[in-house]
């Protein structure tokens, strides 16, 4: 037809159609060929069944009729609406109520049981009505109990009883009837219930298993599924990015520092230049006398490859084009000392510092964060050796900035209160950190009148005093001095300011030496451990610190194996291991908080004032129980689990930029593989014999043991290893006792050479809170254990509040 | 002849007895499901092939003609339905479906699979084209069209427009064909032989579902559940999508599912014979008749047990709150979540007469909505639709069920009626959840042509001109969706193109029909009885 010779538009839905009467349009039957142009719509049926012989002679009909015929109608099974007993089925009326019918969902069926009595029951309750008093919904419920309280196994008859609150004959009856009745059941329950679905997925398709539960949230869009897994995505989504903002901020510090280090440069090469100072003598003179103002002794830290051999005139142009690992060599100090240079006695870090510090640059580097931190304080940087030296007293134990930490400003209004400062500084004037006589363990002499001080980070210093008699101290014997066992020395008048700092005109040395035994001087003495062992002491608790810090863990594996047969050589001569930068920058991250903590400790100290002081003599009177010892231990060590924990992921992340870590738990595979056998080795260590410790305590004598026997075995794994023992002795209690007096022993050598039994208890009693330096009067040759013990607790904090952002 | 029926297994064939509606004997062919043995006697469940499943019944041996006896086919993949004799097609499209099924069949089966079938592929289209009338004619597709992609197919679907006129009705045909073909292949090759019943027909459906929703904008958003379903009803059997459906997509079928297992249901006054599987607690299907309290639903296993029911359950009207009431009419509406009981034991009941209905999750996701009668007894219960809270596919009706003594007496329209008002309380558009069965198709086609016509009857020329509509504005009045209203134009014969335009033409027929059908239909929802605010249930977390 040629009217189909054109192409039809698409119907749209949006188009008005106009509606006509077929009469109105009589020549409609012309177009009517193309009316199928229109694809029909499928009918939304299953397509096998659109074909069914019923339905198809339906529509047929439909369409020839315009409406059912009651013989074309689908055919279905009959139903029946006679049932004669209906009325007395359901009795009674109901009368609609006036209102629509509002219901409280759960206000229904409040206590009716669901068991419904047969005409079994019924012949047996009427039966036992004859003997007992029993009303069919009283054993409706019995049995309703009853079976409730049955899962797989049938409620035993002492069960019933405690479920059934009816006499016991009743409940007898009753229950042997239920547990025939219940014998004979076909199904689960004598109360009819739709299957359940099985735990195990084998009822996935049993037909008669309905209403499973829906074991994720309905999908409410179809292109965007809102589960765990882009929800997981989205976290680290956020952490890349804040890694990233962060990076950027340190970035632009560096930049910054970078001009200004140009412009300084800029500045001295101008004043050079005024100066006319083109042969670089003045500037070397400048070196010079800077270089004399250095400490009178020398900080045993020496960079291997020392930059000595830097012209003076190259330092501040090399300085900014230095490659990376040389850089490294350098030891870098975040802070620059106050004015007043605390003289920290060149022994006082003894035994582990005794000997000339091998400083290991890898050991630094590995947790270097990005240059940019080198780059930041390049004013710190030296050329010189002596430089160096003036700028870093600490060695090898310099701060250093730990990536991701917040550093706070010291607070000026805590600043001055100090327990060493007398009252009319704004100070405590704390007795114990007077000026007294001091002498110290290694090497073995008296340093005449000192003060102590609890430094940066907790360590201590001694503040030297100049007397008169200094010469004199200088020659007391240490060893006369120790003959007194016991001085509590609070008893004395001399604890009076005058006293300690003393002007006293007695120059006498026998007489002052009188004074010193009679106890009526203060006289300090570092408690140690025994002197006949230190070496090994010190060695071992080395080793632990540095499997702490995990740096060598996971990378500076050649170093760790070797450490261990260098430390058997005594501390004498034993280039000790560096400790990381890592470690000390951990714990400078908290110091406000330190702050706070010490003046808290100071406190409790002086409540225990008695005991702390007998410990000053070396001789602990006060007996620590094993039992709270081994609590403060392990709750020493599951702090340090977390800092291994720490260590390790950010070996394995890289960076730690901002401090979000990654959860913990893909690590557990690692230590409980690698634990069984030490775990083992160190039980076996345990049972060693060796109690040559003077304390009377269980656990110390334990712990000298195990430490010495270490001296060999230990290597820098050992923290992580003990991190994960704790774990894997928590099931299993009999393993349990055996790990948690390994944890005493490798834990105590670090604690016990600082901390007295009583800070010792009193961590045990505080659960977390660790003992500061300052706690009794022990100043120690190993203050910088403290730190690292604090550091733990502290970490652990940091970390647990870093878990629970990302969770 | 010691036994005859010896022979007679499970997946036989053979005519069975049976009396139709005239009370006249007939002898459909009929499948053997399964075989019992009682006092001595067997008993064959038969399903009459091309009858529905309802149907299916416990027979004699007498009724079986053990003479025309075939056994079942080794590779039993046939779909027990594939279009033979005896049923009229009801759509141009459906038919090419059908037909390049069977053809992919052939294929499927022989070993060289996907070669091309030569197939006079033209002239028959032009059949198509040219007989509107004769409705059967079919339009092979190529076999080989069967490794088609279903990606390289939609593009195409979508720059062709659905309603296209005829130049471009090929395409669409082939596309359909091809699509389908595709589908049907991947189930052929993967289904279990044997025992499983129309292994096809999920992929078919989804395509359905696609192909109905291949207008240009919603191509591409629905194509990927065309997959999904595809995917996760190949071979083993899992667990449905969750999707919230009420409605089955078969995969589960097996020949536990596919027979009656209640004999009886006692209900209020009634007795209902079920139409299908329902899984009631199995050790209550053995019994004559399963019990059932007429207002909480409760299953009983005896009527002593009934009667110390009803004792203990005071309840007089369904659980819920009402939220319609006109005259003897009221509508309750529960929550699947918060009433759990009754929505399970409600489920249970509707299982019995609804084909395509899962139980396989739980009723948290719904508000069923059920309507009653009442009398001085209470309000009892005519019929119930379930609705999901919140639908992805603007489903405004999961099921619905008129209960067998009421129907056929326009609770059904009342029913479907009452789901569209709720939908223009929302204010969106609905459709209700397929697969329909036939009964919900006929009832379905017969309320939105009634609808429909309603409106285009009312429809007034302001102005002299002729009153004109648009498809969309239809299915704003109506809550109707547009491809329903389109579909109900079309099976009306109502769009004509007409001197460059679509117009809707009114035939006397058509009118008279309808007048008659209003007239008998006086059954209707007042929405102002309506106190029905709908809730945000996205808000709420839960359902």
């Amino acid at each position: 037809m040629s009217k189909l010779s054109f192409r039809a538009r698409a119907l749209d839905a949006t188009k008005p159609l106009p509606v006509f009467r077929c009469e109105d349009l009589p020549d409609l039957h012309e177009y009517a060929s193309i009316n199928r142009a229109v694809p029909q719509m499928p009918t939304g049926m299953e397509k096998e069944e659109e074909s069914e012989h019923h339905l198809q002679r339906a529509i047929s009909a439909q369409q020839v009729y315009g409406e059912k015929r009651d013989n074309m109608v689908i055919p279905v099974p009959e139903a029946e609406s006679n049932i004669a007993y209906y009325e007395s089925l359901y009795p009674g009326e109901f009368k609609m109520p006036k209102q629509l019918i509002h219901i409280q969902p759960f206000s229904l069926d409040a206590e009716q049981p669901d068991y419904d009595l047969d005409s079994e029951d019924e012949a047996f309750v009427n039966k036992l009505k004859k003997k007992l008093e029993i009303t069919p919904l009283q054993f409706e419920e019995m049995i309703d109990r009853l079976e409730k309280g049955s899962g797989q196994q049938l409620v035993t008859l002492q069960e019933a009883k405690l479920l059934l609150k009816e006499d016991d004959e009743l409940i007898r009856e009753v229950f042997d009837y239920w547990t025939r009745k219940r014998k004979a059941c076909k199904g689960a329950s004598l109360i009819p219930t739709v299957k359940q679905e099985k735990r195990d997925g084998s009822s996935t398709n049993d037909p008669y298993v309905a209403f499973r539960r829906r074991t994720e949230k309905m999908q409410t869009r179809k292109n965007r599924k809102n589960d765990e897994a882009s929800y997981e995505k989205m976290l680290k989504l956020r952490r890349d990015l804040s890694r990233a903002v962060t990076i950027l901020e340190m970035i632009k510090r560096r930049e910054k520092s970078k001009r200004e280090l140009l412009h300084l440069t800029l500045e001295i090469v101008e004043k050079r230049y005024s100066m006319a100072d083109f042969g670089g003598e003045i500037m070397a003179e400048v070196l010079a006398q800077r270089a004399l103002m250095k400490p009178a002794y020398t900080v045993p830290i020496i960079p291997l490859s020392s930059s000595a051999q830097f012209r003076l005139q190259d330092h501040m142009e090399l300085k900014e084009y230095k490659v990376k690992p040389e850089k490294t060599e350098v030891v870098r100090t975040k802070r620059k000392y106050e004015k007043k240079k605390p003289k920290v006695l060149p022994s006082s870090s003894a035994p582990q510092q005794s000997g000339p510090s091998v400083f290991n640059a890898k050991d630094l580097n590995q947790y270097d964060f990005p240059s940019s931190d080198d780059e930041t304080f390049p004013q710190i940087h030296s050329g010189s050796s002596e430089a160096e030296e003036e700028n870093d007293p600490d060695g090898s134990f310099a701060f250093r900035r730990k990536a991701g930490c917040q550093y706070y400003a010291s607070r000026v209004d805590q600043s001055g209160s100090w327990p060493w400062c007398s009252p009319s500084e704004g100070g405590l004037g704390d007795v114990r950190f007077r000026y007294s006589l001091t002498t110290l363990t290694v090497p073995r002499r008296c340093v005449g009148l000192a003060r102590r001080r609890t430094g940066r980070g907790g360590r201590v210093l001694l503040d030297r005093a100049h007397t008169d008699f200094d010469n004199v101290f200088h020659g007391l014997d240490p060893e006369m001095l120790a003959s007194p066992p016991h001085s509590p020395v609070d008893k004395f008048p001399s604890t009076s300011e005058t006293n300690t700092s003393d002007r006293n005109p007695s120059p006498n040395l026998s007489q002052i030496l009188l004074n010193i035994k009679a106890c009526r001087w203060r006289h300090f003495r570092p408690r140690t451990l025994p002197l006949h062992r230190p070496e090994a002491t010190g060695a071992c608790s080395r080793r632990l610190h540095r499997g702490l810090s995990g740096t060598s863990v996971a990378q500076s594996g050649t170093q760790a194996g070797g450490t261990p047969s260098n430390s058997r050589n005594g501390p004498g001569s034993t280039p000790v291991a560096a400790f990381t930068a890592e470690q000390y920058q951990q714990h400078q991250e908290q110091l406000a908080l330190m702050q706070k903590q010490q003046l808290e400790q100071i406190q409790l100290q002086q409540a225990n004032r008695v005991s702390a002081t007998n410990s000053t003599q070396g001789l602990i009177s006060k007996t620590l129980d094993s039992i709270s010892a081994q609590f403060a231990a392990s709750a020493l060590l599951t702090t340090e689990q977390l800092t291994t924990f720490k260590a390790k992921e950010e070996v394995v992340l890289g960076i730690g930029v901002n401090g979000v870590l990654q959860a913990s738990g893909v690590y557990k595979g690692l230590h409980l593989s690698s634990t069984a056998p030490t775990s083992l080795h160190t039980s076996q260590s345990t049972t060693t014999a060796g109690p040559t410790f003077l304390q009377p305590s269980n656990v110390t004598a334990a712990t000298t043991q195990t430490s010495s026997s270490h001296g060999t075995a230990a290597n820098s794994t050992t923290q992580v290893l003990i991190g994960s023992n704790i774990r894997l002795s928590m099931p299993s209690p009999g393993g349990a006792v055996n790990s948690i007096a390994n944890l005493n022993a490798r834990h105590i050598p670090r604690t016990i050479n600082t901390v007295p039994p009583s800070a010792l208890k009193l961590a045990a009693t505080t659960n977390c809170q660790m003992p500061k330096v300052t706690a009794s009067s022990s100043i120690d040759l190993v203050p910088r254990e403290n730190h690292d013990q604090e550091k733990p607790a502290l970490n652990s904090i940091a970390d647990n509040t870093m878990a629970m952002e990302v969770t | 002849m010691a036994d005859p029926q010896a022979d007679v297994t499970e997946g036989c064939r053979l005519p069975v007895l049976r009396k139709n509606q005239e009370n006249e004997d007939e002898w459909p062919l009929a499948e053997i499901l399964s075989v019992k043995e009682l006092t001595g006697r067997k008993l064959y469940y038969v399903h009459y092939i091309d009858f529905n499943k309802r149907l299916d019944e416990w027979v004699t041996p007498d009724r079986l003609d053990v003479k025309k006896l075939q056994f079942p086919k080794k590779e039993a993949k046939t779909p027990t339905k594939n279009g033979l004799s005896g049923s009229r097609p009801s759509s141009p499209e459906r038919d090419p479906m059908r037909k390049s099924l069977d053809l992919s069949l052939q294929t499927a089966t022989a070993p060289s699979r996907g070669k091309t079938v030569p197939t006079p592929k033209r002239k028959a289209e032009s059949a198509s084209l040219a007989s509107q009338i004769s409705p059967a004619t079919p339009v092979p597709s190529l076999p080989g069209s069967t490794e088609m992609t279903q990606a390289s197919v939609y593009p195409e679907a979508r720059d062709t427009n659905t309603f296209n006129p005829k130049l471009n009705t090929r395409d669409d045909h082939e596309q359909l064909a091809s699509l389908t073909t595709n589908g049907t292949a991947r189930r052929l090759i993967s289904s279990q032989p044997g025992r499983k019943r129309k292994a096809n027909c999920v992929g078919t459906d989804e395509m359905i579902k696609v192909f109905q929703y291949n207008s240009p904008r919603c191509a591409s958003v629905y194509l990927p559940p065309g997959e999904d379903s595809q995917d996760s009803s190949d071979g083993i059997p899992s667990a449905p999508r969750m999707t919230g459906s009420l409605v089955s997509d078969r995969s589960h079928d097996d020949i536990v599912t596919r027979m009656k297992n209640i004999d009886c249901i006692e209900l209020g006054r009634h007795r209902l014979k079920p139409w299908y599987f329902s899984p009631y607690p199995q050790e209550l299907t053995a019994l004559p008749i399963l019990y059932l309290c007429e207002f909480c639903l409760k299953y009983l296993k005896s009527l002593k047990c009934l009667q110390r029911h009803l004792t203990k359950c005071n309840l007089r009207h369904p659980p819920g709150n009402e939220i319609y009431r006109k005259g003897t009419i009221s509508f309750f509406e529960i929550d699947g979540r918060k009433n759990k009981m009754y929505s399970q034991n409600l489920c249970l009941l509707a299982k019995c007469f609804l084909d395509h209905k899962t139980l396989y999750y739980d009723t948290d996701p719904f508000l069923f909505y059920v309507m009653t009668e009442y009398d001085s007894k209470g309000f009892h219960i005519v019929g119930y639709f379930s609705k999901e809270k919140e639908s992805t596919e603007d489903y405004n009706v999961a099921c619905i069920l008129t209960l067998p003594p009421y129907q056929r007496r326009g609770y059904g329209k009342l029913l479907i009626e009452f789901s569209y008002e709720l939908s223009k309380v929302e204010g969106k558009t609905g459709t209700p959840e397929k697969p329909l069965s036939d009964l919900g198709l006929l009832s379905y086609r017969s309320y939105w042509s009634q609808t429909i016509l309603e409106i285009l009857m009312d429809l007034k020329s302001d102005n002299g001109e002729r009153p004109q509509i648009t498809i969309n504005e239809i299915s704003e009045i109506t809550s109707v969706k547009k491809e329903d209203v389109i579909s109900t134009l079309q099976y009306l014969n109502l769009i004509n193109y007409y001197k460059g335009q679509y117009i809707l033409t009114l035939s006397e027929d058509i009118v008279e029909g309808h007048e008659r059908a209003m007239q008998k239909r006086h059954l209707r929802i007042d929405p102002k009885c309506l106190h029905f605010t709908p809730k945000d249930w996205s808000k709420r977390g839960k359902w």
